[in-house]
C-alpha cells in the first residue's frame, strides 16, 4: 500500500513537473535595427540583403508605406530573467528584459526611447519562442524605425 | 360450531396455537367425542410427516451442492499449488527480452500503475483547469491624446498563437498591436504613432 502511495505521488509530481512551465532560465535573443523610408525614385526602392530575416514581414502592409528598408545594427543576447540588457541602437536605445519563460513562450519587458532619450514604448510581450517582435515609430517625416527582436 | 369452525380449532389445537382456555375447553370436548381425537391425532401426524420431510429435502439438496463446490474447490488449489512452483521455476529462464520484463513488472504492480494512472489524469484535469488560457490573438489599439496611455489586452481568436501583449504604455503617443502572419509563425507588430509628430525616434 505504501509504495503504491509513492508511486502515485511520484506520478503526480512528475506530470506536475510536465504540466507547469518552468519560469525560468535565459533566453538567446537576435535583434536588428532598421531604418525605413521612402525613396523618390522606385528604382532606388531597396531592401538591405543583411534583412533576410525579416524581408517577407516588410513587404507586406502596413510596412509597404516605405520602400526602403537599411539596417541599422543587429545583435545577439542572452536574456538572464529580471536582468535588464541594453540594446545599442544607432538611434535612440532600447531595453530588454526577461520576465519569465516557458519552452514554448519567453516573456518580455521591452523599451523603447528615441534620439533625445523620451520613453515611446514600454511593453510587457509574451512571444512565442521563435517569433518576430516588430517595434515600429515613425518621425514627422515619416520615416520610420523599427527594432525586431526574437527569442528562444 | 360449525364442522368448518369445528376443524380448523381442532387443527390449531394440534398445531399448540390455541390459548389456555380455548385448549381446556377442546380437550374436554376430545374426552366425550373419540372422532375428533382421531382427528387430532391425524393432524398431528400428518403435521410431523411433513415436517421431517422438508428437514430431510433441506439436508440433502445443500449437502450434495457443498460436495461439489468443494471437490472444485480442491481441485483449483490442486491447480494452483501446482502451476506455482511451475511460474517461479520458468522466471530465471526467461530472463531474456525486455518487454517481457516489462509485462511481467505491469503485472505485477498492475495496482500500482492503475492507483498512478489514476492520480496523475486527476493532476493533470486539475492543471489544465488552473492553467491560465492561452491568447490566441491580440489586436490593441491604445487610445490617442496627450499623457500615457495604457491598452488592456484584448482576446481575439485565431488558428495562430501570436503574442499576447500583457500591457502596452506609449507615452505621448498611440500604440497599435497587430499581427503578421506566414510561413514562419507569426510576428507581432507594435506601432507607436507619436501624437505630436515634430520628432519621434
Amino acid at each position: 500500500m505504501r509504495s503504491r502511495l509513492r508511486l502515485a505521488a511520484l506520478a503526480c509530481c512528475a506530470l506536475a513537473a510536465l504540466t507547469t512551465p518552468a519560469f525560468a532560465g535565459d533566453a538567446d535573443c537576435d535583434y536588428v535595427e532598421i531604418t525605413a523610408t521612402n525613396a523618390k525614385d522606385a528604382k532606388d526602392a531597396s531592401i538591405d540583403p543583411e534583412l533576410k530575416a525579416v524581408e517577407k514581414k516588410l513587404k507586406k502592409a502596413p510596412f509597404t508605406a516605405w520602400n526602403t528598408f537599411k539596417k541599422l545594427s543587429s545583435g545577439t543576447l542572452t536574456l538572464t530573467a529580471n536582468k535588464p540588457d541594453t540594446l545599442k541602437l544607432k538611434q535612440g536605445s532600447s531595453t530588454v528584459m526577461l520576465r519569465g519563460r516557458n519552452p514554448k513562450k519567453v516573456e518580455l519587458t521591452v523599451t523603447m526611447d528615441n534620439a533625445d532619450g523620451k520613453r515611446i514604448l514600454d511593453a510587457k510581450p509574451v512571444v512565442k519562442a521563435g517569433d518576430w517582435l516588430l517595434l515600429v515609430g515613425t518621425n514627422a517625416k515619416d520615416d520610420g524605425h523599427i527594432l525586431g527582436l526574437t527569442c528562444r | 360450531m360449525s364442522k368448518k369452525q369445528h376443524d380448523a380449532d381442532l387443527m390449531a389445537f394440534a398445531d399448540g396455537e390455541l390459548d389456555e382456555k380455548q385448549s381446556r375447553e377442546l380437550e374436554d370436548a376430545l374426552a366425550r367425542d373419540s372422532g375428533a381425537r382421531a382427528k387430532v391425532d391425524a393432524i398431528g401426524e400428518l403435521g410431523d410427516l411433513l415436517r421431517g420431510h422438508l428437514e430431510l429435502g433441506a439436508d440433502a439438496v445443500p449437502s450434495k451442492k457443498f460436495d461439489a463446490l468443494w471437490r472444485e474447490i480442491d481441485k483449483g488449489i490442486e491447480r494452483e499449488g501446482v502451476a506455482e512452483p511451475a511460474k517461479a521455476a520458468a522466471v530465471p529462464t526467461e530472463a531474456g527480452g525486455f518487454m517481457r520484463k516489462v509485462g511481467r513488472w505491469f503485472d505485477r504492480y498492475r495496482g500500482h500503475v492503475l492507483t498512478g494512472a489514476v492520480s496523475a489524469g486527476a493532476v493533470a484535469a486539475l492543471a489544465l483547469l488552473l492553467r491560465n488560457p492561452t491568447p490566441e490573438m491580440r489586436d490593441q489599439q491604445a487610445g490617442s491624446g496627450g499623457g500615457s496611455n495604457k491598452i488592456e489586452p484584448t482576446l481575439v481568436k485565431d488558428t495562430h498563437e501570436p503574442a499576447e501583449i500583457e500591457s502596452l504604455d506609449t507615452p505621448d503617443g498611440t500604440g497599435t498591436v497587430f499581427n503578421l502572419e506566414d510561413e514562419d509563425g507569426t510576428t507581432t507588430v507594435i506601432w507607436v504613432t507619436p501624437d505630436d509628430t515634430v520628432e519621434g525616434i
